[in-house]
């Protein structure tokens, strides 16, 4: 390296040829690995979302391979939605239906660990009571005694499917609908508007339907307003809203499901 | 599912031009429910079947790898001569002599089964193929058959080869995942537990798979999920359905807007909502009479009596003291051995385990596939061959896959009965899908993390890494075909303790004339060219091509032992 600097005739002040030579193929080799763009053909990266059903899982990319012939090459990239699991779903449901909500998120939702996912916890197998029993007594509960048992790391975060769909579909029609628990509707008819109840059912404004929609959907945006028309489409005479009406309401964003999403 | 979303944008579209007219809403719901009433189907025991022209894929996990030479490795294809077959201290039968008092009078030999090919060319396969019970011919799987032989397993690991066969690419798509992907089912796979190809279901498009319960009535608790729910509820009634489904649309495209939803959602809501509708938790009554009927096939199949299944369980055996192939070891026993007086006396009727076993799958398979409600299943058949086996007169185990402590003599017989019970469950649900017209686009896909490779003193085997197979039962495939070259000498390394045709891989030569032992990537991309589906690896190359009519024949068939 040194040899390239040094000159033959160390008065003279022009650099030596060989430095010359140096500089020019440093710099051919060098330039073409910068990150710039400009008119000798080295394309921008430019990141492109695809819109319509199934986004979000293609992306394109131009790969500057040489510099006239950038190439688009499509990226397939996978995902798979976290959903929240069991527990998340039940402290939702029974924070909008109250206690008595407890058989049916029993039933359907927390003794599913297979659909819904979550972490085992030994001690649930102590927290149920026997219905049929006497004195409160707590029994063994099978699906929470086999759940550490089990090789069922792959459920813990499970992703989409109807099954798990359906029993969302079913926890939320019996808490709503099933005519054995009038109070658990009239406790998320409370929770949408204080005061309001089986008899006494919320008024049809944004702003019964904002706190419906933060019910579900916590921590998320409020929707457009087109959401909100077509949630008063359940309602034949808004001005005088039955509970029937607000049942299919509060039934429709229980069965939603991307509140579920994580 | 196509179908529905296709039924769901025009009750949509009907809304909007509906809507464009003037009409109310009370007309609205009114149309529509008429439409949608029409067009829904009630389901009932026999006539449900959605997915009735769709791809069937049934992956049989032999998982623990159980020694392939008694099923379907074809050791000599073209029948059992002396260039073509060196014996290697195991076979596919027991040879007893007249009062057989050492260990030498009783001899592990190569026998076949022949079976002639629609082609007219007598192939050569293991002598089970040809024990079939009452209830089951196993050379109706062999008209659509392809063995394919000669195969690298490459990786050394129960696990992660498992896994491979229908995963390739660890971490990437799986072949149940991408052939879910393109039917749309209202289920996308079930999975029965057990083995690690289940663990690695990966779709492209995000669908989840579901773990077979393990409730008494596995169907019951699987369409638990959608009991039909009481119709006095008002907003279960069908002239509401269009105005809910508008919402959840409008929900749909709040959610994608704000990056916090994907299809699959949506098609998981209508999957559960049509599956509702249409009363399938009804079909749970069938779980009896399908567990029943294949719990008795398979049972009788593996347990059969003396003097059954002639040259093969028609002799004593008698049990010679100090003979090493006669070991019985597990990761709980150490250096035990077989010690009845005649070795058949390992068969004991009261056990059922295994025979359940594979019974659950495959009734749980049979409904799922003739249903339509899933078109994608993963069964886990190995981990051991026979459960609660007596072992001595007094002691009885389970003889496992992994069989690295299990003597020839015993794997022999264990491991022969265990496939006769397979070939049953097999025989009878390609019977069935036949019988409905759903087998021409059905695929069982056999395979296993690796071969066994025998010891030479027929103590133990190992892992075959070096030479497994795969088998392809279809109804794309319309005759008995093999595939792949294998050394014959087996493994030839200084010092080997495994010679014997056992199935090392030889390179096989390529459409562009690349030579190399068949892979898992071959297979991988053999089933999605089939099936239609995504490529699930980037390279490898397809064993199969189409014929124009809907079946497949491999584009270079047989093979050499070398």
């Amino acid at each position: 390296m040194f040899n390239l600097f040094r000159s033959s005739n160390s008065s003279s002040k022009r650099p030596p040829r060989s430095f010359l030579i140096f500089a020019v193929v440093f710099l051919s080799v060098l330039l073409p690995f910068q990150n710039c763009s400009g008119p000798a053909g080295l394309g921008t990266g430019k990141f492109k979302l695809h819109n319509g059903p199934g986004s979000l899982d293609e992306s394109s990319i131009e790969i500057p391979v040489s510099p006239h012939t950038p190439i688009t090459k499509m990226f397939k990239t996978t995902f798979t939605l976290s959903l929240s699991d069991r527990n998340y779903i039940a402290g939702i449901l029974s924070d909008i239906f109250g206690p008595e909500s407890e058989g049916p998120i029993l039933e359907f939702i927390l003794s599913k660990h297979a659909f819904l996912g979550g972490a085992c916890n030994e001690l649930d197998q102590y927290k149920i009571q026997d219905p049929k029993s006497v004195k409160t007594k707590l029994i063994v509960h099978s699906e929470s005694l086999n759940c550490a048992l089990e090789d069922r790391e792959r459920a813990l975060v499970p992703p989409p499917m109807a099954v798990r769909q359906g029993l969302i579909n079913q926890v939320c029609a019996t808490l709503v609908g099933k005519e054995g628990l009038p109070n658990t509707l009239a406790h998320a008819l409370g929770r949408i508007t204080s005061g309001a109840n089986f008899d006494n059912p919320p008024p049809v404004n944004r702003a019964s339907f904002a706190q419906l929609h933060r019910l579900f959907y916590r921590a998320r945006p409020l929707p457009p307003e087109s959401v909100f028309d077509s949630l008063k489409m359940f309602f034949k005479t808004p001005e005088s809203p039955t509970t029937e009406e607000w049942k299919m309401a509060i039934n429709s964003y229980c069965i939603s499901s991307q509140w579920q999403i994580l | 599912m196509k179908s529905r979303s296709g039924r769901r944008d025009f009750l949509i579209s009907s809304v909007q031009s509906l809507g464009v007219l003037g009409l109310g809403s009370g007309t609205i719901t009114n149309f529509l429910s008429a439409i949608y009433t029409r067009t829904l189907n009630k389901a009932s025991g026999a006539d449900l079947a959605l997915n009735p022209d769709g791809f069937r894929y049934i992956f049989i996990s032999l998982n623990g790898a159980p020694p392939r030479w008694l099923f379907d490795f074809l050791a000599t294809p073209n029948g059992p001569t002396a260039d073509t077959y060196v014996p290697g201290g195991f076979g596919t039968a027991i040879k007893v002599a007249e009062s057989a008092k050492k260990a030498t009078d009783i001899q592990l030999v190569h026998e076949t089964y022949a079976h002639t090919t629609k082609a007219g060319k007598v192939l050569h396969l293991p002598p089970v193929w040809g024990m079939s019970p009452t209830e089951a011919h196993f050379p109706s799987l062999l008209e659509h058959a392809l063995f394919v032989r000669g195969m690298d397993m490459e990786i050394n690991s129960h696990a992660i080869s498992n896994a491979r066969q229908v995963a390739p690419i660890i971490g990437g798509a799986s072949l149940h995942g991408v052939i879910a992907d393109q039917l749309g089912s209202p289920i996308s796979a079930v999975i029965c537990d057990g083995a690690n190809s289940g663990t690695v279901f990966q779709s492209n498009r995000g669908l989840g798979s579901v773990i077979a319960p393990s409730a008494p009535n596995p169907i019951e608790e699987l369409l638990k999920s959608f009991s039909s729910l009481p119709s006095s509820i008002s907003f279960r009634r069908d002239e509401t359905k269009a105005v809910v489904d508008q919402f959840l649309d409008r929900m749909d495209s709040y959610a994608r807007e704000r990056r916090i939803s994907e299809s699959t959602l949506r098609d998981s809501q209508e999957s559960a909502d049509l599956l509702i509708r249409m009363g399938v938790d009804t079909l749970s009554q069938q779980w009896d009479g399908l567990f029943n009927k294949y719990q008795t096939m398979i049972h009788n199949a593996m347990n059969p009596s003396k003097g059954d299944l002639p040259g093969f369980f028609d002799t004593k055996i008698p049990c010679i003291t100090g003979d090493v192939r006669l070991g019985y070891q597990t990761d709980t026993t150490d250096g035990q051995a077989f010690e009845l007086e005649d070795l058949r006396n390992f068969i004991n009727p009261e056990s059922h385990g295994k025979s359940d076993s594979l019974a659950r799958q495959f009734a749980l398979t049979e409904f799922l596939m003739t249903s339509g409600i899933c078109s994608v299943v993963d069964l886990s058949v190995g981990q051991s061959v026979y459960s609660d086996a007596h072992i001595t007169d007094s002691d009885t185990g389970s003889i496992g896959c992994d069989q690295h402590g299990i003597g020839s003599l015993p794997s022999t017989l264990t491991t022969t009965v265990y496939y006769r019970g397979l070939l049953t469950g097999m025989t009878e649900i390609v019977k069935v899908l036949k019988n409905k017209n759903l087998f021409s686009k059905t695929i069982l896909h056999v395979s296993g993390e690796f071969n066994r490779e025998p010891q030479k003193d027929g103590a133990a085997s190992g892992h075959g890494v070096d030479g497994s197979c795969a088998t392809l039962i279809s109804g794309m495939f319309t005759d008995t075909h093999y595939i792949g070259n294998i050394v014959a000498a087996g493994n030839t390394k200084p010092g080997s303790q495994s010679p014997g045709t056992w199935g090392v891989s030889a390179p096989w030569e390529f459409e562009d004339g690349i030579q190399r032992p068949i892979r898992v990537n071959d297979i991988a991309r053999s089933i999605t060219a089939m099936t239609n589906s995504e490529d699930i690896v980037a390279n490898g190359y397809s064993l199969v091509a189409p014929v124009g009519d809907g079946t497949w024949i491999p584009k270079k068939s047989g093979g050499t032992n070398v």
